[in-house]
């Protein structure tokens, strides 16, 4: 009786561990690999000028030359968008007469070869971030849903939240399943997985010569080895959001035009009152990546050389840069920066102890619902310049882009919503007030969609003092990986806690040229 | 003089007794405000609306000005896929729970009282897989529940949460086995009935409070799981409670804090509850494992 208990109970412990065991010894399956080695590049990454059509004016120089009207905003602190509108940078009058701004929605391609097309009966998983516009959101879904039925496909929707979208990609890709179409959400891994992508190349020659060409940064954005293993749906523009009252309050009409004079200006401020402080983040979130990268461009600073190969980030410019933020540090901010993840800025302007912050636009609109009195003191400042021979407008923003996994049901369906969702441009501009800034350059005619209200249009001028990650080349494989382990924001945090900027601008270095040599480049 | 000086010590006597539950209790008191403050603030937060919530000056720990609103709670049961999200974690938290008591039983039993040859080393070895993290795990089981045709399935969490439930809930149950003397078992075998039968009969009665802890324990690590439900599941209908309020309450750099901070009480209600009516067994159930 007994024995035949053992064995029984042995028989059934043994199935219970075999799961068990089996799952935690798959921990060390080689499918982790994609999201903790991304992808073995590469070859140096091309200009970008020599593989995308229509260029428009170097963006280095564009915005070491911004128009000067642009720089200025109107009186009493609101953005001028007449100034604006009047003075467009040289990029934007470059683009066609009579370009896709004119052009009917669904409008067939104008070049690059035949529109792919859908297959009746398919199936199309689209995965989004959750808009921070709710009312795209509900665009998107339903513009899916009337695409789908009108060409027989069945499309399903799902929205997750944006940090959350490496880990769910990481996910697909080791199970070689989910979605078949998706957006990547600032973090751009499209040399990580570009193994398991499909090429858009041929989507990217359709849609630009349609719509006048690609911006400057949505051609470097997504191309992996000469190929478009992802291009950019749009991109978030990351202006200052700053008090109107606690400007004037210390003497100044408008937003500061040069970082000095914003340094200057956020000392006066706080010395007015202890509690109006500004920030940028100086921790692990996409925030600080962007807003350093503001700093460190507009004062000269550049990650990489053009072609990509060499780390250009030690230099006299971002050792001003850095020594700027530790300036601006201890003249305008708190030590809950080095806490903070994307929301904190945005907390900080809405508590009303916010002087000013580098954020997308995000932060001032919920202030409308959420914080009125904030709402009413407040303005978009658009870029201050760095200081310098080097020295320019340059704002670091973040890019989204479409991309396909490999597996996906049909890829030329996905592709041919591509096509069709660019075509909805005037719309998805106007639904989402402009937040979501055009990738082609005839979207940017004026006036853009969404930005009607006079305290956005200066956002029309953005195009060309607007840069992803990776100046002066491509946002490439390293560049991810840069980017995904915050080591600018992180290199600044270093300067502001005691070590001597030097030494922190030489660690930042190091971690580059580690991450460069680690993907096969020089460094 | 005798009776005095007796009357005296029992005051002292008294006095002290007095003294010690007064500090008792103030530590208690310490320790119920600091458990308990985040649990009432998020309250607050889920009733206050947005006006006072981002005005610094207003206290966050009372109403203020603009008193109490039930906007945040209408925008997460209008807006949002609440009550699906909720229903899916009962499902799953329901289904795991039978799940591993059906597992964890009698792996436990079994390793409790069947004394073969590295028994000990396996109820160790069962144990210390609960210790892996679920973020080292969760791309190698992506890959199974996607071979079994689970992904993006509520099925997935319902094979895969068993995974982290049932080595420590085994664990649990040995100990607890443990505790209920041999002697007893033996006596009902004894008595004509067979091992099964002594299990059913006497054993397994005797440790209901070890079922009740394991249960409980459960239902909720299967409710609060974050990773699994992220990575196995995106579509709306097929989410959790954990993974939907975050999906749809932070857009971006926008956090929507009193929905947020409703959709948590909400949550964190049931199993307060479960808790509060079966905390005297899950006690035992917890110690009576822990120290055998």
């Amino acid at each position: 009786m007994h024995t035949t208990g053992r064995r029984t109970f042995l028989k059934g412990l043994g199935t219970l561990a075999v799961p068990i065991l089996a799952a935690c010894g798959g921990a060390a399956s080689p499918t982790a690999a994609p999201t903790t080695a991304p992808a073995k590049p590469t070859e140096a990454p091309k200009p970008a000028a020599t593989t995308a059509p229509a260029a428009t004016s170097a963006p280095a120089a564009a915005a070491t030359t911004a128009p000067a009207a642009a720089t200025k905003p109107a009186a009493a602190g609101a953005a001028s968008p007449a100034a604006g509108a009047t003075t467009a940078p040289a990029g934007a009058t470059a683009a066609p007469a009579g370009a896709a701004a004119t052009q009917p929605a669904g409008a067939p391609a104008a070049a690059g070869g035949p529109a792919p097309k859908t297959k009746s009966g398919a199936s199309l998983k689209i995965l989004l971030w959750s808009h921070f516009v709710p009312a795209y959101d509900d665009w998107f879904d339903k513009y899916a849903k009337s695409w789908g039925d009108k060409k027989k496909v069945d499309v399903k929707v799902d929205h997750i939240q944006n940090a959350t979208i490496p880990a769910r990609l990481a996910a697909e890709s080791s199970a070689g399943a989910g979605h078949d179409l998706f957006e990547f959400q600032a973090v751009l891994q499209a040399a990580t997985y570009k193994d398991k992508l499909v090429d858009l190349t041929d989507i990217y020659n359709l849609v630009g010569p349609k719509y006048g060409g690609w911006t400057a940064m949505a051609k470097t954005f997504g191309l992996v080895e000469g190929k478009r293993m992802a291009i950019m749906d749009y991109a978030i523009l990351q202006p200052h959001l700053y008090r109107v009252d606690y400007f004037k309050d210390a003497g100044y009409d408008k937003f500061p035009d040069d970082y000095p004079t914003l340094l200057e200006a956020t000392t006066k401020i706080r010395a007015k009152n202890k509690d109006h402080v500004c920030g940028l983040p100086l921790s692990n979130c996409n925030d600080g990546n962007h807003n350093w990268r503001s700093v460190i461009y507009s004062f000269g600073g550049a990650e990489q050389s053009e072609d990509g190969t060499k780390v250009t980030i030690a230099s006299d410019e971002t050792l001003a840069a850095i020594k700027f933020g530790v300036d601006l540090y201890k003249a305008g901010m708190t030590d809950e920066v080095f806490s903070w993840d994307d929301s904190g800025n945005n907390r900080l302007l809405l508590s009303g102890r916010g002087a000013w912050i580098d954020n997308a636009t995000s932060a001032y609109i919920t202030a409308k619902d959420q914080a009125p009195d904030v709402y009413k003191n407040s303005a978009i400042g658009l870029q201050p310049k760095g200081p310098g021979p080097k020295g320019g407008r340059r704002n670091g923003v973040d890019g989204n882009a479409w991309a396909i996994w490999k597996w996906a049901n049909d890829a030329d369906t996905a592709k041919a919503f591509i096509v069709d969702w660019y075509d909805q441009w005037k719309d998805w501009g106007k639904v989402t007030n402009g937040y979501n800034s055009p990738p082609l350059l005839d979207m940017w005619k004026k006036p853009m969609p969404g930005l009607e209200d006079p305290n956005f249009q200066i956002m029309q001028d953005w195009r060309d003092i607007a840069f992803v990650a990776g100046w002066q080349g491509t946002f490439n494989a390293a560049i991810e990986e840069v980017n995904a382990t915050f080591v600018v924001p992180n290199m600044v945090a270093r300067a502001v806690r005691g070590e001597s900027p030097e030494a922190a601008m030489k660690w930042g270095e190091s971690e580059y040229k580690r991450i460069f040599q680690k993907h096969g480049l020089p460094g | 003089m005798a009776a005095a000086a007796a009357y005296a010590a029992e005051r002292r006597q008294s006095r002290r007794a007095l003294r010690k539950k007064l500090l008792v209790y103030a530590g208690l008191c310490v320790y119920a405000v600091v458990a308990g403050l985040p649990v009432y603030w998020m309250f607050i937060t889920a009733f206050k609306p947005n006006p006072d919530l981002y005005n610094l000056k207003a206290f966050p720990l009372f109403f203020n000005e603009h008193g109490v609103t039930l906007e945040h709670v209408a925008l997460l049961f209008n807006k949002t896929g609440f009550t699906t999200w909720a229903g899916n974690t009962l499902i799953v938290a329901v289904a795991v729970v039978l799940i591993t008591l059906l597992f964890a039983v009698p792996a436990g039993y079994a390793l409790a009282r069947l004394r073969f040859r590295g028994a000990e080393s396996l109820t160790i070895g069962i144990f210390m897989t609960y210790l892996v993290p679920t973020t080292l795990l969760f791309l190698p089981l992506v890959k199974i529940i996607s071979t079994i045709g689970l992904f993006d399935k509520l099925g997935s969490l319902i094979v895969a949460y068993p995974t982290f439930t049932i080595p420590f809930c085994t664990w649990l149950m040995a100990g607890f086995f443990k505790t209920v003397p041999f002697e007893i078992e033996e006596a009902a075998m004894v008595d004509g009935c067979s091992r099964l039968g002594a299990i059913a009969r006497v054993v397994l009665p005797l440790s209901l409070t070890g079922m009740f802890t394991v249960a409980i324990f459960a239902f909720t690590l299967s409710m609060q799981d974050f990773i699994y439900a992220l990575t196995f599941v995106t579509s709306s209908d097929q989410k959790v409670i954990t993974v939907g309020v975050v999906t749809e309450l932070i857009r971006g750099d926008v956090f929507f804090w009193g929905s947020l901070m409703a959709g948590a009480l909400i949550a964190g209600v049931p199993v307060a509850i479960l808790y509060t009516f079966f905390l005297d067994r899950f006690v035992a159930g917890i110690t009576g494992g822990a120290v055998k």
